[in-house]
Parts: C-alpha cells; sequence; structure tokens
C-alpha cells in the first residue's frame, strides 16, 4: 500500500497524486483495451476498497467471493467506461449494484476446499462482527468510509483517491461516522456494566 | 473527538499518542481483514458486444457523430451561464426549462428522457432503462456518478437528478435515495397528487416547482426549495406546508435532539 500523508502535509504531496493518476489512467487505458496485465494492477490496487464496500453491504460470509465476482463484472463491462478518470467511484458502483444482486437471490454457506479437504472459512471473532453490525445501522455516507479505513487499513488520501470524494467529503465521514460508532457501542455495552453515555 | 485521534483516524501510520480509541477499533476489526496474499483474479474472455474493437467503417462514422455532437455542445455552451470560478454550471444547477407536452400514448411512469455522463454497470434492466427510456422498473435503483447527469419524465412532468444521486420506484412513491434533484410537476390528470420519499421524510404536492435533497455526501440533512407551488412535508414527527418561496430542512441524524422536526428559512 502507497504511504499517505498526515493532514498537514497534503499541498506537498500533490506532484506524486498527480503522477499516480496519470499512471492509473494509463492502466485503466489498456485495460479498456484488452491488456489483462494492466487490469490486474487496478485489481490489487482497488481490491480493499472493493471489498470495504462489499463487507458494507453484504457482511463476511461471501465478501471475499462478490469481491471477486465485481471485479471480473467490471473487466467485461470496462469498455462502457469513457472516462478513465472516474474508474475508482465507477467500480465501487460496479461493486454497490452487484451487492443489490446478491441480495436479490437465495444463498447458502460457502465453504472454501482445499487440496481435496472441505474447509469452512474461520469466521472473524465475534467482537469484530457487533462492531461491523453497528456500522451497517449507520447513515450509509459513512459506512463504507469507515470499513474502508478500519477494516481494509486505508488511509483517508487513499479512500479519497480511490472513491471520488474530497478530502473534506473523507475527514467529515470519518469524524462523524467514528464519533457516531463510538456512541452506538458505547450504548451496547453488557448489562451491569456502570457508567452513562460519553 | 482529539487532534491525535483524527490524525490516527485521517493516517493509520501516523504514530501518535493519545488516539488508543482508534487503534483499539482496529484491533477490534483485525479478523474481519481479508486475507494477506492477494487471491488470484481469473479473467473470462470478453464477449462481442462488450469489446472495444471496432471496424474502420464504424469507426469513421463514429468520428462524423462526435464532430457533429461536438458543434452542437459548442452551441450550447455559448448560451449557459457561468458561475464566478468560470466554470459553466452543469444542466441540473437550473431549474429545469417548461416541459413539452407529451403525445397522450408516452409510456406512462418515470422513464430516463436524457442521460449524459458515465455508463452505469448495474444488473439486468438498468440498461435498457437508462438507453431505451422505458419506464422504471419497481425497486431497481438508478445511479448517477460524480459528473453523471440525468432527466426523467413522466407525461409533462421533469425530474432533473444531479451527480452522485440515487433514485428508485417504489410501489406508492418515487424515492430519492440519496441526492439531489429539480422538480417541475404539474397537475395531475387523474387528480392525484404526486408522492416521493426519502429516509425521513414524505413528500406530497399536487403541483409544484422545488429543489429537494436527502442525504448528500457527509450529511444527514433532507431539505427542499420550493420556487412555485407548495410541497406538503410529512417527516412522521411533523407534517408543515412548505410555499413558493421557502426552503425547509430536516436532520434524520437519529442522535440529534431535533431529529425530524422540520425547520424553514423566513421568506425572502
Amino acid at each position: 500500500m502507497r504511504s499517505s500523508t498526515a493532514p498537514e502535509a497534503l499541498d506537498g504531496s500533490e506532484h506524486t497524486e498527480e503522477t499516480i493518476r496519470a499512471e492509473e489512467d494509463a492502466q485503466v487505458r489498456a485495460a479498456r483495451d484488452g491488456d489483462e496485465a494492466a487490469f490486474q494492477h487496478l485489481y490489487a490496487r482497488y481490491r480493499g476498497a472493493v471489498r470495504a464496500v462489499v463487507l458494507t453491504q453484504v457482511g463476511w460470509p461471501d465478501a471475499d467471493d462478490l469481491t471477486q465476482d465485481v471485479f471480473v463484472l467490471a473487466w467485461q463491462r470496462l469498455g462502457q467506461l469513457r472516462d478513465p478518470a472516474r474508474f475508482g467511484p465507477w467500480l465501487l458502483r460496479c461493486a454497490r449494484n452487484r451487492c443489490s444482486d446478491h441480495h436479490r437471490r437465495a444463498k447458502h454457506v460457502r465453504v472454501t476446499s482445499s487440496d481435496h479437504e472441505v474447509r469452512v472459512s474461520m469466521p472473524p471473532r465475534s467482537e469484530a462482527l457487533e462492531v461491523l453490525a453497528a456500522i451497517q445501522r449507520m447513515p450509509e455516507s459513512y459506512r463504507e468510509t469507515l470499513v474502508m479505513r478500519l477494516v481494509e487499513g486505508m488511509s483517508g488520501q487513499e479512500i479519497a483517491e480511490q472513491t471520488g470524494l474530497t478530502h473534506r467529503s473523507v475527514r467529515v465521514n470519518l469524524h462523524r461516522g467514528f464519533k457516531l460508532l463510538r456512541e452506538s457501542l458505547g450504548e451496547g455495552q453488557p448489562k451491569g456494566q456502570k457508567g452513562g453515555r460519553s | 473527538m482529539t487532534e491525535e485521534e483524527l490524525m490516527r483516524l485521517w493516517d493509520p501510520r501516523a504514530s501518535v499518542v493519545g488516539a488508543e480509541a482508534v487503534e483499539e477499533l482496529e484491533v477490534r476489526m483485525e479478523t474481519l481483514r481479508g486475507p494477506r496474499a492477494l487471491p488470484p483474479l481469473e479473467l473470462p474472455p470478453r464477449t462481442q458486444e462488450t469489446s472495444t474493437e471496432s471496424s474502420p467503417e464504424s469507426t469513421r462514422l463514429w468520428a462524423v457523430a462526435l464532430v457533429i455532437a461536438a458543434a452542437v455542445l459548442l452551441a450550447f455552451l455559448g448560451s449557459r451561464p457561468w458561475a464566478e470560478d468560470g466554470r459553466a454550471s452543469p444542466p441540473v444547477a437550473r431549474a429545469p426549462q417548461m416541459p413539452t407536452p407529451l403525445a397522450e400514448d408516452a409510456p406512462t411512469g418515470w422513464r430516463v428522457d436524457r442521460f449524459e455522463g458515465d455508463a452505469m454497470c448495474n444488473g439486468p434492466g438498468v440498461e435498457e432503462t437508462v438507453v431505451r427510456g422505458v419506464p422504471l422498473a419497481d425497486d431497481m435503483p438508478l445511479d448517477t456518478g460524480p459528473d453523471t447527469t440525468l432527466r426523467l419524465r413522466h407525461g409533462d412532468a421533469v425530474i432533473e437528478l444531479h451527480p452522485n444521486s440515487r433514485v428508485q420506484q417504489r410501489a406508492n412513491a418515487f424515492e430519492l435515495t440519496h441526492g439531489r434533484m429539480w422538480l417541475d410537476l404539474p397537475v395531475r390528470s387523474d387528480g392525484a397528487k404526486w408522492t416521493f420519499q426519502t429516509d425521513g421524510a414524505t413528500l406530497y404536492t399536487a403541483h409544484a416547482r422545488f429543489v429537494w435533497w436527502s442525504h448528500e455526501v457527509g450529511t444527514d440533512e433532507v431539505g427542499l426549495q420550493v420556487e412555485r407551488g407548495s410541497v406538503e412535508l410529512d417527516t412522521g414527527r411533523e407534517r408543515v406546508t412548505v410555499e413558493s418561496g421557502r426552503a425547509c430542512r430536516v436532520s434524520t441524524d437519529r442522535a440529534a435532539e431535533d431529529s425530524r422536526a422540520v425547520h424553514c428559512a423566513p421568506p425572502g
């Protein structure tokens, strides 16, 4: 993952951001023309963001499979994207729509197999699922940003670059979302614990 | 929230003291992370219809079409108002022009009349809705991207949808899931009221011209500004009639004390 900068240093990173954007535009154009290697680069860069969107909408059991589905779908539909600079927001829209489609279908417990053994994916710890459930109850504009940051470990700058949101919007979403999340988790404390709301 | 927590939230690699609350949540969420090694991605061959290759003849035709479109666009840009910073206002920033009455046998229901911007990657049915202008199916979300503008029609009624918006036709109402739109709604031939809904509010009007927004990026606000006519705004907590020239907003932040209370600016 690329290094990110603290908010105070944003102005100094503009040149790097422009270079990154130019490189990515070239990769999108190449992928649009059929270059699989270029698309694999985009996959590596955007997998975290797409996975965060899928986690937010669908939850963990199908997150990894659906994430792969989104990229396969995007590869097939990339010819429809006219502006390479909008690849990130376009891809995340694909992810949301794929999730909507997923909700309309009956789902079963998924198993993964390796070396002829049938294994069930280890579920995350319950505390992680509790936090994810709290995030899923929050306003839509905060959910994806929070999961991108807290689960996929993306920086605010990376979130802005890949979603098309402004730095300010991302900062607002992180600030307000985090505040709401803490309040929500504080309200959900087990009975018997003392202390009011923070 | 402390400055240290903000710095750590912005940059997970920032080494700051006093951001334990953020670090604790990161640790709690660790087991939700995907596999460290990037799973392989197998790409299928692209189908003919999604291929970007084109024959020389169709390339020439596209070139001619682009030249004509560019000429039309230049003529159009020349007549548009410019914002103070020199950028042209997007078409949806202005109120829609009076709609042209349509033939009586036009398809009923909201349908896409005009569309500019990125193609949307959706499931079955949306492409046909956008490209061919068939009426929106129930519960099918229609999204605009950051640079997309979209016009919908329902008979003589017009909606101009802003970028970063989502709408859906529901059984009993047209829903603005999030975003912003201009509406120009004449009296319905059946005498019924137009009904719109969003999280936290339902709007009713016999006829009106107004702009309406809901849960735009980073906000929990629903609001409207009426240019002509009147709109009833029902939040479940209050029901207010918003007259011409008035603007009202509602906070849907459930944690806020005034959640779902309607606040209207003074007229003028």
